[in-house]
């Protein structure tokens, strides 16, 4: 064969060599920067329904514990939350876990996530006014139900707890979303109260919200200022500030009212029917302040998880959003996740 | 022809078989990336009539013909930004409700359609077929 030949072909192969490198590199390197995000969309929808189907490990973690694998449900249907899996997600319970854990729980290194829970449409509660009459006060209060800025009609009941007692009443929003209630106290008695509402759109469809107002007393202190309440396993936790005293604690939901019982420095949480989240109030004194305090269970709304508000991260961000049941009522829980890894 | 003139030739066969197979390979690269992930709007879709008739509203307001309330529902369940259009049909492919539950006409870059199957709990358990449409 002729030294030509050979060259040539050599030449030759090199040349298909450089050609197919020179593309599968471009390719290579360019590939995380152009791939389509249905990739990670669905990769993303499976760890979110990953946690949502599981239980996690244990599959009782929610009543305490550091859980080595990390799922929500309960022993109910799909979508069906636990409520003390949830509840210990909130930041501000006394038993919650942190990011981290639950990072590792999750056990996939290279995505990092947010959980944001919160009801379905919203309550906002307001006090319009408030007049002397004879020796009592009539307040009136103004409601408004909305989801993402849509009226929403609602039927609605109101509860205010006030020192030991507690006073209801039952209202609707009309199609507009307002609506409004009178409460009349009597000035014999003195302290922040608390408004709880609970609307109710539709079956399990249900919000809430809770206004401190001052009754023939000074404004409203925090919340937490003198008791920090955390609900967890069916039992209330509570830990007591500023040498406060407990006098009352009740639960409040949509269709029911009543006193908890003590179980010495804690109260029995029952198990109720009632498609609606429990509002637990507990009223109670210090030396100077009849107060009152309040906490949801389960715990919502809450968000915890890696920040992805920044500018940088904002664009990588991919939301999968459910329907979730907890007891009985309809939440919405947003997953929003990113892999750091794939473009730091 | 010339011994050189062969050449020539076999040079030019060869460049174009290269850049055929060049092509050829670079064509076939990226096609792995057209896959197509799941449908992110007929999940959420589809997640949100599952739990909606996990906990009986969705069967409670079919069976009453609570049109109103039931594209109200829908309008809370569903992500903000995305349009539907529901039609409810009976167990003969005929469409029950009269007017429209949607929330305004579908809009969006994608439209997809999903079927639910649905049995409410009653005297005689009727079948119904819920069709979503769903644009975002």
């Amino acid at each position: 064969m002729p030294t030509a030949s050979i060259d040539f072909t050599l030449a030759t192969f090199t040349m298909i060599f450089l050609v197919m490198g020179a593309i599968s590199g471009i390719n290579m390197v360019a590939e995380p920067y152009i791939k389509p995000v249905a990739h990670d969309q669905e990769r993303y929808g499976q760890l979110g329904r990953y946690m949502l189907l599981s239980q996690g490990n244990p599959a009782d973690w929610g009543s305490g514990g550091i859980p080595t694998g990390l799922g929500f449900s309960s022993e109910g249907g799909a979508y069906e939350l636990d409520i003390d899996k949830v509840t210990r997600l909130n930041p501000s319970n006394a038993y919650a876990i942190n990011y981290s854990s639950l990072w590792q729980a999750l056990g996939v290194d290279d995505v990092s996530f947010r959980i944001e829970v919160e009801t379905l449409f919203d309550l906002a509660l307001n006090l319009t006014s408030s007049q002397g009459q004879g020796n009592a006060t009539v307040y009136t209060f103004s409601a408004l139900t909305a989801s993402s800025g849509y009226p929403v009609q609602a039927q609605l009941s109101y509860y205010v707890a006030l020192r030991n007692s507690t006073y209801s009443a039952t209202g609707s929003t009309d199609r507009m979303g307002l609506g409004s209630i009178q409460f009349t106290l009597p000035d014999s008695q003195n302290g922040t109260a608390l408004l709880v509402s609970m609307a109710k759109m539709s079956g399990s469809i249900v919000s809430y919200d809770v206004l401190p107002f001052a009754h023939n007393s000074g404004e409203p202190k925090a919340s937490g200022t003198y008791a920090i309440l955390n609900p967890l396993n069916h039992v209330l936790d509570v830990d007591l500030q500023q040498g406060a005293t407990a006098w009352n604690a009740a639960v409040l939901t949509k269709n029911y009212a009543f006193n908890l019982t003590s179980n010495g420095a804690n109260y029995t949480i029952p198990h109720l029917l009632d498609a609606s989240p429990m509002i637990i109030v507990l009223t109670g004194a210090n030396s100077s302040d009849c107060w009152a305090e309040w906490v949801a269970y389960p715990q919502v709304p809450l968000e915890i998880g890696a920040n992805m508000s920044d500018d940088y991260a904002v664009s990588d961000v991919v939301a999968v959003t459910y329907v979730v049941g907890i007891e009985g009522a309809s939440y919405r829980l947003t997953f929003k996740f990113r892999s750091p890894a794939a473009y730091d | 022809m010339t011994r050189r003139g062969a050449v020539h030739t076999l040079d030019a066969f060869l460049a174009a078989s290269i850049i055929a197979m060049a092509l050829l390979y670079a064509a076939q690269t990226p096609r792995e990336r057209d896959y197509i992930g799941e449908e992110t709007l007929k999940a959420e879709g589809m997640q949100a009539l599952v739990q909606l008739n996990g906990n009986g509203t969705l069967g409670r307001l079919v069976e009453a013909r609570s049109w109103g309330e039931l594209e109200q529902v829908l309008r809370i369940a569903l992500p903000g930004g995305v349009s539907f259009n529901l039609t409810v049909f009976d167990e003969f492919g005929s469409p029950l409700n009269n007017v429209t539950i949607s929330n305004g006409g579908l809009v969006g870059r994608t439209v997809e359609s999903l079927e639910y199957l649905l049995a409410v709990e009653s005297g005689v358990c009727p079948l119904y077929r819920v069709r979503l449409q769903l644009g975002g």
